[in-house]
């Protein structure tokens, strides 16, 4: 259910929320990457993509080597 | 168990004997490979069909097309700008469906308070082409940019759709690509609404958020914001208006027309008035 979700766009609410209640949602877990604190998915290739970074240490976000998408 | 090569200066080492062919022997037939080969992807990678094990540069080849859609990145580049990219949905409370390119909140926002804490960057370049979104997730980030002491110039390309609207003007300056629109129209709730006076009241409050944040950020007026919001006949499918590249610089919204680089130009030029302005406060 996506009750009272604020969309502003020029796209139709179809359009951008198709397959919402099919979703599936991944499989995440918690861990380190680098030292880094993050959110971890895993793909279908055995590897995990960092989801997000959870770290109260600002320095993090702006780490060159650890970034949501990386591939471990 | 590791093995050790022998070589002649060592202590001990075992010295090379060549093997002199038996002149009795008749010359030894060369290893054939066998008449029906199993193909084993593993210890015959050069097999046909068989997966080529790719290691080294070329794998980090592959990882860049396969994930940055270019062979090669350019790296070590040492700079004091931070460039922050906002593309396709701006993703809010909830995980959009696969099918969208999302910008998410969490991920931007600590970004930004990071690049405010940090010494090294000066300022930061923010590029958008974003088809809206999330409001509440848009206006965050809108407000983020708003108060940071730092430096900002936002670079409209391709598009700044509706919540992107408040982002490209919450910068210090603001450049859109002349062929790049923005598209301005009223808020709608998605989903499941209560049909009752207050949902109204709620939507034309939300709205009035943005017109404040947008007009009080660009020199556009509040009744000229308005009246592009409410046009009709410019929409096949809604009211509201599209207004492209220099219309934008003309209704106030933007500040001027331009691409990369202007917009770093400009950037430069107010690290270094603010350069100059700290200077001042020292003396």
């Amino acid at each position: 259910m996506h009750a009272a979700v604020i969309l502003w766009t020029p796209l139709s609410a179809e359009q951008v929320l198709a397959g919402f209640d099919d979703q599936i949602y991944p499989d995440y877990e918690s861990g380190e990457v680098a030292g880094i604190p993050v959110l971890l998915e895993k793909t279908e290739n055995g590897k995990k993509r960092v989801v997000r970074i959870n770290s109260t240490d600002l320095a993090h976000f702006l780490n060159k080597n650890v970034y949501p998408g990386l591939l471990t | 168990m590791k093995k050790q090569r022998y070589t002649s200066d060592q202590p001990g080492a075992v010295p090379f004997t060549p093997v002199t062919p038996n002149p009795m022997q008749p010359p030894s037939v060369p290893d054939l490979p066998p008449t029906n080969p199993q193909p084993n992807p593993q210890t015959n990678p050069g097999v046909p069909g068989a997966p080529k094990r790719v290691t080294g540069q070329a794998k980090g080849t592959l990882e860049n097309i396969k994930e940055l859609g270019t062979p090669t990145v350019p790296e070590n580049i040492k700079s004091n700008i931070h460039c922050v990219t906002i593309v396709g949905q701006i993703e809010g409370h909830i995980v959009l469906p696969n099918q969208n390119k999302t910008t998410k909140y969490e991920h931007i926002i600590p970004q930004l308070v990071a690049i405010e804490q940090d010494d090294n960057v000066e300022g930061v370049l923010l590029i958008l082409n974003t088809v809206g979104g999330d409001v509440e997730a848009g206006l965050a980030i809108a407000e983020v940019v708003a108060t940071m002491t730092k430096p900002t110039v936002a670079l409209v390309l391709g598009g700044g759709h509706s919540i992107g609207v408040p982002i490209a003007v919450s910068g210090s300056y603001s450049f859109i690509a002349p062929t790049a629109s923005m598209t301005i129209h009223p808020i709608r709730l998605t989903g499941l609404v209560i049909g009752v006076p207050q949902t109204y009241d709620y939507l034309d409050k939300m709205q009035d958020r943005v017109i404040r944040f947008v007009t009080d950020h660009s020199k556009v007026t509040e009744e000229q914001f308005r009246q592009l919001m409410f046009k009709t006949g410019e929409l096949a499918r809604d009211i509201g208006t599209v207004v492209i590249g220099k219309d934008a610089v003309e209704y106030g919204l933007i500040d001027e027309v331009g691409g990369i680089g202007q917009a770093l130009c400009k950037l430069k030029e107010i690290i270094e008035e603010r350069r100059g302005k700290e200077r001042c406060m020292l003396q």
